[in-house]
């Protein structure tokens, strides 16, 4: 009895020595984090309502593999799909799909083309500078610099002060006149006067007769 | 014994259980990215741009909302976009010093010292296109006032171009007041 109470005493001494370095030292137990899972909590049930940006944040989710679902190329496509119906956010992202050859589709320019032609239509600036620049460049679809001029336009009149700059960059070569009056509306001191400096007189009041009339039509 | 035990350990044991994984970019930023809010598309797209928050790393997709939250007046992004084209940091884009010079004149009308910064080290570039040391001086004095140093050394620049460029700092001033500080 009494050399069970000795090993009794000698383990409560040991198990408190224990105790005090754990205490000291401050123990943290550390927890796994709970798993994200808002893609299948939130995103699909709002998605299959027919919720437009659900449908675009559910398949980045499945695009990238993240919010709580695998990555999976097919639904990421289908739901981008569903989205490109009325957004034209998802309209642009599914043409990139096709420039680039995403979501392991082959690449195919003339559906790029459509997609970004899409949005563009329905008035998005953002849209029209972006397919214009695609157009300018040539590298995705086929260069079509007419129509990156009109595209240019039409968001530089809608107010897009970089679409303005774009223009007046691409025309500056063939119309240096309309390319000064579009340098002055985008704000673009620096290329108005280096431009300003290569113009003659005569044409120098050519472009501010331009400049003149752009500027009451942007009123 | 007991007692003393649970004293020991009482506060000093901690469970630790680290935050959900972050899906800002999902649930807060593309909502109004897609609305067209200006720095809802630079959250976005920064996120975007590195991978993080929610989605992969997508440059071009990432370039596409720098650019619109840029034209609708985040000055943060115009910032971005100017030190991405001055090749100051990686960008699917080539150089281009004329569209850097544009955004970051953007950004410094809204009083980004980044940008005014960026500006500064864009005309100070000897090999550049673009190389002014007066202008470089200039940006210096317009972002950083009384303490612009380096390429606003007088004695390096010359008394006449130095006080060209604190002429044309306090004009840029008075034209844009928007800083407090003046040169």
């Amino acid at each position: 009895m009494l050399v069970f109470g000795q090993r009794a005493w000698r383990f409560s001494v040991l198990l408190l020595g224990a105790a005090s370095i754990v205490g000291i030292g401050c123990a943290t137990i550390s927890l796994p984090p709970d798993a994200p899972d808002a893609a299948e909590k939130q995103y699909l049930p709002a998605a299959e309502r027919g919720e437009l940006l659900s449908q675009y944040r559910l398949s980045m989710a499945y695009r990238f593999g993240t919010a709580g679902v695998p990555q999976n190329d097919a639904l990421a496509l289908r739901w981008l799909e569903s989205a490109a119906g009325g957004l034209t956010d998802a309209q642009m992202a599914l043409g990139d799909v096709f420039a680039y050859g995403q979501l392991g589709q082959p690449k195919r320019a003339d559906d790029a083309l459509r997609w970004w032609r899409k949005a563009a239509g329905q008035g998005d600036t953002d849209a029209q500078v972006y397919l214009a620049g695609q157009l300018e460049e040539g590298r995705v679809v086929a260069a079509d610099l007419p129509e990156a001029t009109r595209l240019y336009e039409r968001a530089g009149r809608a107010g897009h002060r970089y679409a303005r700059l774009k223009l007046a960059r691409l025309i500056e070569a063939v119309a240096p006149e309309k390319a000064l009056g579009w340098f002055a509306a985008a704000g673009a001191a620096t290329d108005s006067e280096r431009l300003r400096r290569r113009l003659s007189p005569e044409q120098l009041r050519r472009a501010e007769i331009f400049s003149a009339t752009l500027r009451g039509d942007l009123k | 014994m007991a007692v003393i035990l649970v004293l020991q350990l009482a506060g000093c044991v901690s469970v630790y259980k680290p935050p959900k994984q972050s899906v800002a970019a999902l649930d807060q930023y593309l909502s109004g990215a897609v609305r067209g809010d200006a720095q809802s598309q630079n959250s976005f797209g920064r996120a975007l741009m590195v991978g993080g928050q929610g989605v992969g790393r997508d440059p071009l997709l990432a370039q596409r909302y720098l650019i619109a939250a840029a034209e609708r007046g985040s000055a943060s992004a115009q910032s971005y976009l100017a030190r991405e084209y001055f090749g100051e940091i990686p960008a699917p884009l080539a150089r281009d010093a004329a569209l850097g010079s544009y955004w970051a004149t953007r950004a410094a009308v809204q009083g980004d010292s980044e940008a005014m910064r960026a500006l500064s080290n864009c005309h100070g570039q000897v090999d550049s296109s673009a190389f002014d040391p007066i202008e470089s001086c200039k940006w210096l004095k317009v972002g950083y006032a009384a303490h612009a140093g380096g390429a606003c050394d007088p004695k390096k620049l010359g008394a006449e171009p130095f006080a060209e460029a604190q002429r044309r700092a306090v004009e840029w001033r008075n034209q844009n007041p928007i800083l407090v500080e003046k040169p």
